[in-house]
């Protein structure tokens, strides 16, 4: 390789890296970014698998000294999801004949769901996304929906031959339209820097309480109805303020994701 | 450095970068490996291998990141350029003189990461951000700096003088 010196040489590859950012912003890129993914996700699988069991052996020694403590806390658990499971069966067994009875008023829209592994996150922490390992071959497109058994994840933004990028709803450029499953009171689900939720926008007429459920609004046709999000932790009103503001606690933990189910037959409205 | 096995090296830090420690991550903070690499490396062998290294391990970033490719490309090749400077002219003369140097650049880093970013639309609350993850970060690169230098002195001592070059 020729000799350069260092002034020209940072000069060009400067120059270098500002077009590859032009070149990317007009989509020109993607063939190459593919060819790239290509070659770096069988790796990535595979060291994100080691990972996984790496901290999965870790995980059984860090938690030791709590587990007397958690059994206590899982025993009363189980006692009242025992309670809880009783009064639900006989819920159910009521809904089942008022669903019977609305059924054909109401549409029950089900999901077509897709699983995938999550290899890989994004390295910037101002970006909050994950890479999974599904991708245009398995059938995924953009702005589909992804959640797991828990409540909703994000949403489908970027899609290869094998992989996709996901953004997670706790990304600052995320905005989810939300409401509370016991008051209906409705917001805008936004991440923060600390990688939390916060529903914003909450009109300051409406009632929102603690331990209320947050669910998808469905409210602009980016998401799904009534998928879970989390839980209200903390309520801020200030009656000199226009809107309230809540703080939730996802019912994802977003830290611990190993596998996503991607809804592949919704499609969202575009804008 | 045999550039193949330079790629390798570079490609395999941001995998590591991207899974082991993003799982270990705490409210999205964790230690930004490839540029603690880069300035490492540049410290070691100047500026010129620095920024070579910078582009590389800047480019595979981009491949695993949802940002724009060509971001951490440039910023790395800066920071390779700005910490082999730092090698060239202050290194020697005074111990204290990396810690200032890797702090400098983390923050160059950062701060250019974000206004980048923000200039492409993504919203950045800049003061939570500063005092939440850019000071928390910047302090994890200081502590764990000897860790990423060692090794990589170890490697610098073991290819010798061998320079970065195609053959």
């Amino acid at each position: 390789m020729a000799r350069l010196r260092s002034e020209p040489l940072a000069f060009v590859l400067t120059l270098c890296a500002a077009l590859l950012l032009f070149l990317h912003q007009l989509n020109v890129l993607k063939p190459a970014e593919d060819f790239g993914m290509l070659m770096l996700a069988p790796a990535q699988d595979f060291l994100s698998a080691v990972f996984s069991g790496i901290d999965r052996q870790f995980a059984g020694f860090r938690d030791a000294q709590d587990w007397r403590q958690r059994y206590e806390e899982r025993q009363a658990l189980i006692d009242q999801l025992l309670v809880e499971n009783t009064r639900l069966r006989e819920k159910e067994a009521e809904n089942a004949t008022l669903r019977e009875l609305l059924s054909f008023k109401q549409a029950n829209p089900t999901y077509n769901f897709l699983a995938a592994e999550v290899t890989g996150r994004d390295p910037n922490p101002l970006l909050r996304f994950i890479l999974i390992d599904r991708g245009s071959s398995d059938g995924l497109a953009r702005a589909m929906p992804v959640v797991t058994s828990r409540g909703l994840v994000g949403q489908v933004i970027e899609v290869y031959p094998h992989s996709a990028k996901v953004m997670l709803i706790t990304d600052l450029a995320s905005s989810v339209n939300a409401l509370s499953q016991e008051t209906r009171a409705a917001g805008v689900i936004q991440g923060d820097v600390n990688g939390g939720l916060v529903m914003r926008f909450i009109a300051q007429g409406e009632k929102i309480d603690k331990a209320n459920v947050v669910l998808t609004s469905g409210l602009g046709g980016r998401f799904p109805k009534a998928l879970v999000i989390g839980q209200v932790q903390d309520v801020r009103q200030r009656d000199v303020e226009l809107y309230q503001e809540a703080e939730i606690r996802p019912s994802v933990n977003f830290n611990a994701l190993d596998t996503v189910l991607v809804i592949t037959n919704f499609t969202p409205e575009e804008k | 450095m045999n550039p193949y096995a330079t790629i390798a090296l570079l490609g395999l830090v941001a995998i590591v970068q991207s899974t082991a420690l993003s799982r270990a991550d705490a409210n999205g903070l964790y230690l930004q490996l490839m540029l603690l690499v880069v300035i490492s490396w540049s410290l070691l062998r100047g500026s010129r291998e620095g920024m070579v290294w910078g582009f590389i391990g800047g480019l595979a970033l981009d491949l695993l990141s949802a940002g724009p490719v060509g971001l951490n490309a440039g910023l790395l090749t800066l920071a390779g350029y700005s910490a082999g400077w730092g090698e060239a002219k202050v290194f020697r003369a005074n111990l204290a003189l990396p810690a200032f140097i890797i702090g400098a650049i983390t923050l160059g880093y950062a701060l250019s990461q974000s206004m980048v970013l923000q200039a492409l639309g993504h919203p950045i609350p800049w003061f939570e951000w500063f005092t939440h993850i850019i000071l928390p970060t910047l302090v994890l690169n200081l502590v764990a700096s000897p860790l990423v230098y060692r090794p990589l002195r170890w490697l610098s001592h073991h290819t010798g003088g061998e320079k970065l070059e195609w053959r």
